[in-house]
């Protein structure tokens, strides 16, 4: 929280912006390109603070980007995302500055918060579990006549282990 | 109060990139449930329409499934 408030008194904004780049890239060109729109969004004042390293992805649907005067359609590309403190007067050239390039299929810039936004990785789901507990406590209701009879088992094991 | 999905998780920021937790959301044509069928609360429902379609636009999901 007082990192948020500090943002707001520093006038700058938290934002995410994700994109998605051209499958076209060999694996060695793609660290390069990530990195050029790291710098470039530096360029602008910005401090990167969390990021991902582009992965291929098959997308939903067919994307149409026109480069060079001639449509191109993609079935897959590239998808990461950066986040860093922006002052707010800056993004809409950001923005323009990123429609400019080539290898930018699409991208898709928000305001965010600095915590961590991604719920899923720390798992979830109390519904399913109640279910289970409900069987764990469902099976220790044995007798007391089984539960002696384990002890006994357990401790006429002990003699013969420490006879060996 | 009542409770939904979020709010029984504290989860307080929906992510458009967390498709684990989108999926749940969109029926089997990739359309948004409504809130009746989701039970969530009117502010989480506007959360969660909001990261589907960003999801969408960013080609994660499906604006249709076939």
């Amino acid at each position: 929280m007082e990192e948020i408030i500090h943002e707001e008194e520093s006038g700058n904004g938290i934002y995410e912006l994700g994109f998605i780049l051209v499958p076209s890239f060999t694996e060695e060109k793609l660290p390069e390109a990530f990195n050029a729109i790291k710098e470039a969004v530096a360029g602008k004042g910005a401090v990167v603070f969390a990021e991902e390293m582009p992965k291929l992805i098959t997308l939903a649907y067919t994307m149409e980007k026109t480069i060079n005067n001639k449509i191109e359609r993609f079935r897959e590309g590239y998808f990461g995302w950066i986040k860093f403190e922006l002052a707010g007067t800056e993004t809409a050239k950001l923005e323009s500055m990123l429609r400019l390039r080539d290898d930018v299929i699409r991208h898709l810039l928000i305001s965010t918060v600095r915590e961590n936004t991604i719920a899923s990785k720390r798992g979830f789901g109390p519904r399913r579990n109640p279910k289970a507990g409900s069987k764990d406590a469902a099976s220790p209701s044995m007798s007391k006549e089984d539960i002696d009879r384990e002890i006994e088992a357990l401790v006429d094991e002990k003699p013969v282990e420490d006879a060996e | 109060m009542k409770q939904d999905f979020f709010s029984s998780n504290n989860i307080k920021h929906i992510d458009y990139k967390d498709l684990d937790i989108l999926k749940k959301f969109v029926g089997t044509t990739g359309k948004i449930l409504s809130a009746r069928r989701t039970g969530l609360s009117a502010g989480n429902q506007r959360k969660i329409t909001t990261a589907i379609k960003r999801a969408r636009f960013m080609g994660l999901l499906p604006y249709i499934a076939k």
